[in-house]
């Protein structure tokens, strides 16, 4: 009989799951087709503008444009002045705090690409911080194991794959999502494979915390860099290719950090 | 979703972290006049010499002078300590060559505006600034890196490193790190990108740059 409830109250889940993974195989294919069938930059003669090119990596750079135009146009009108509100209305302290528990709910998917990169003592801190933070820290509202020495850090699917070899495709630019790669494109879709959030089975409302905690985190990421975009967009005369360069120089640097950590696999105080 | 989303906005931050450290390397009016010149220095002494560029920058950052007077001083300083016409050629990437000289002169003069704009810009978000040394290594190329660390009030601390080079005699600031990306090479990305867009024309980037000194207040 119990089991028979078990079996019963877990085929929406199910359901869900294929859902989403139904969803997940459709958003690439459609991805994969634009990109298949976007426009492509001509490759230049010039030995120089040949390095340039290659150093760029951008074989989509004029759909790309159009995307991060769009974006921008879209994100002037809705997110821009959505996250200027959020700022505006809700005091410092409570910011920082959702903002804490967005970066807490977000440490499973960091620890599995540690443990992916094959990196234990990274992925071993993660685990402490994020054991301490929903104990001590109340469901990840306070940092208290950043104030305990264990600072955060962000691991992705993505660099995962590069730690293992795995070549980051030419550039793209991700209507909504940002500046990105293929691989670092692939290892988002894996990231909500990754995400337990998204496992949530239904009925516990707790589907309603999933979406807000989305749009949350959505909008105070978008609200944490309101003058730094304000600045770039100012201060730039492209744009486009200031924050390909910075992301392109961000992401390596990230990548080889995360190949370089050999941080002590046994904690100090044991060695002690 | 928000991974990325982040991951873009960081990109972001990464170049204002650099504009900003610019702040803090422009201004300091310690400088090694040319009889005192020497070739090698030893990173104890290139970590002592920022060190005091450093504090006499902050000290500026914390007067209360007005940001006329500010601004005077940081030029000053910037001409000194921060050897901006090398930024400025890198930034340029390959069109430096294809310039004429009249645009290299006019481009490296309007260069030295926008940087100083950009700096004394963001003064205020510096007020009450401190800073940290920490490790100084030699690169490969014969220049150095300096790891700091500025603590901002009610801000979250941002590492920035310094690349210093020897090569004219006294220290120079050559490059900032900020967040992992390299302020040259993102304005490089930037310029050198505008050029290409408009017909691989340097008067396009020098009317542009003369634009935005104009707007700026």
């Amino acid at each position: 009989m119990n089991h028979d409830n078990i079996s019963y109250s877990l085929e929406p889940q199910l359901k869900k799951n294929q859902k989403m993974r139904r969803f997940s195989c459709l958003a690439l294919a459609v991805g994969f087709t634009i990109m298949t069938t976007a426009c492509t930059a001509p490759v230049p003669k010039d030995p120089e503008a040949l390095a340039e090119y290659k150093r760029n990596n951008d074989k989509y750079e004029p759909t790309n444009r159009e995307m991060y135009d769009f974006t921008m146009k879209v994100d002037k009108y809705t997110l821009r002045p959505v996250a200027k509100a959020y700022v505006w209305a809700v005091p410092k302290l409570v910011r920082k705090s959702l903002s804490n528990m967005i970066t807490t709910m977000n440490e499973p998917v960091v620890f599995f690409s540690d443990v992916g990169a094959g990196k234990p003592r990274r992925a071993g801190d993660i685990f402490a911080r994020w054991c301490i933070n929903m104990v001590a820290g109340i469901g990840g509202f306070i940092d208290v194991a950043d104030m305990v020495g264990y600072k955060h850090h962000d691991t992705t699917p993505g660099m995962t794959l590069a730690s293992w070899g795995v070549k980051s495709g030419p550039y793209l630019f991700v209507p909504f999502m940002g500046p990105s790669s293929f691989r670092e494109a692939g290892g988002s879709v894996i990231a909500v494979g990754l995400s337990p959030w998204n496992y949530v089975p239904r009925g516990y409302g707790l589907i309603t915390f999933n979406w807000a905690y989305n749009i949350l985190g959505v909008i105070s990421a978008r609200s944490d860099y309101l003058d730094v975009m304000d600045q770039l967009q100012r201060d730039s005369l492209d744009p486009y290719a200031t924050v390909r360069s910075a992301y392109q120089q961000q992401q390596s640097a990230e990548i080889k950090e995360l190949i370089d950590d050999h941080r002590a696999t046994t904690p100090a105080w044991y060695v002690k | 979703m928000k991974t990325s989303f982040c991951r873009f906005l960081f990109s972001a931050v990464a170049v204002s972290g650099m504009l900003l450290s610019g702040n803090i390397v422009s201004h300091s009016p310690f400088a090694i006049s040319a009889a005192q010149a020497q070739t090698t220095y030893t990173t104890p002494q290139l970590s002592q010499w920022l060190e005091t560029t450093g504090n006499k920058m902050v000290a500026v950052v914390n007067s209360d002078v007005s940001a006329k007077e500010k601004k005077a001083k940081f030029l000053s300083v910037l001409n000194e300590d921060v050897d901006v016409d090398t930024i400025a050629k890198f930034c340029l990437g390959r069109f430096w060559r294809t310039a004429t000289p009249d645009e290299q002169k006019k481009y490296l003069q309007l260069f030295h505006q926008v940087l100083i704009n950009s700096i004394t810009d963001r003064l205020g978000e510096y007020k009450g600034v401190s800073f940290n040394i920490g490790k100084t290594s030699k690169n490969a190329d014969n220049k150095f890196t300096i790891e700091t660390v500025l603590h901002r009030p009610k801000q979250p601390d941002v590492s920035i490193q310094w690349i210093i080079s020897t090569e004219s005699g006294q220290p120079k600031v050559v490059d900032i790190i900020g967040e992992n990306a390299s302020l040259s090479v993102t304005q490089r990305g930037d310029y050198t990108s505008f050029i290409a867009r408009h017909g691989n024309s340097v008067s396009a980037l020098i009317d542009a740059l003369q634009r935005q000194i104009s707007r700026h207040p």
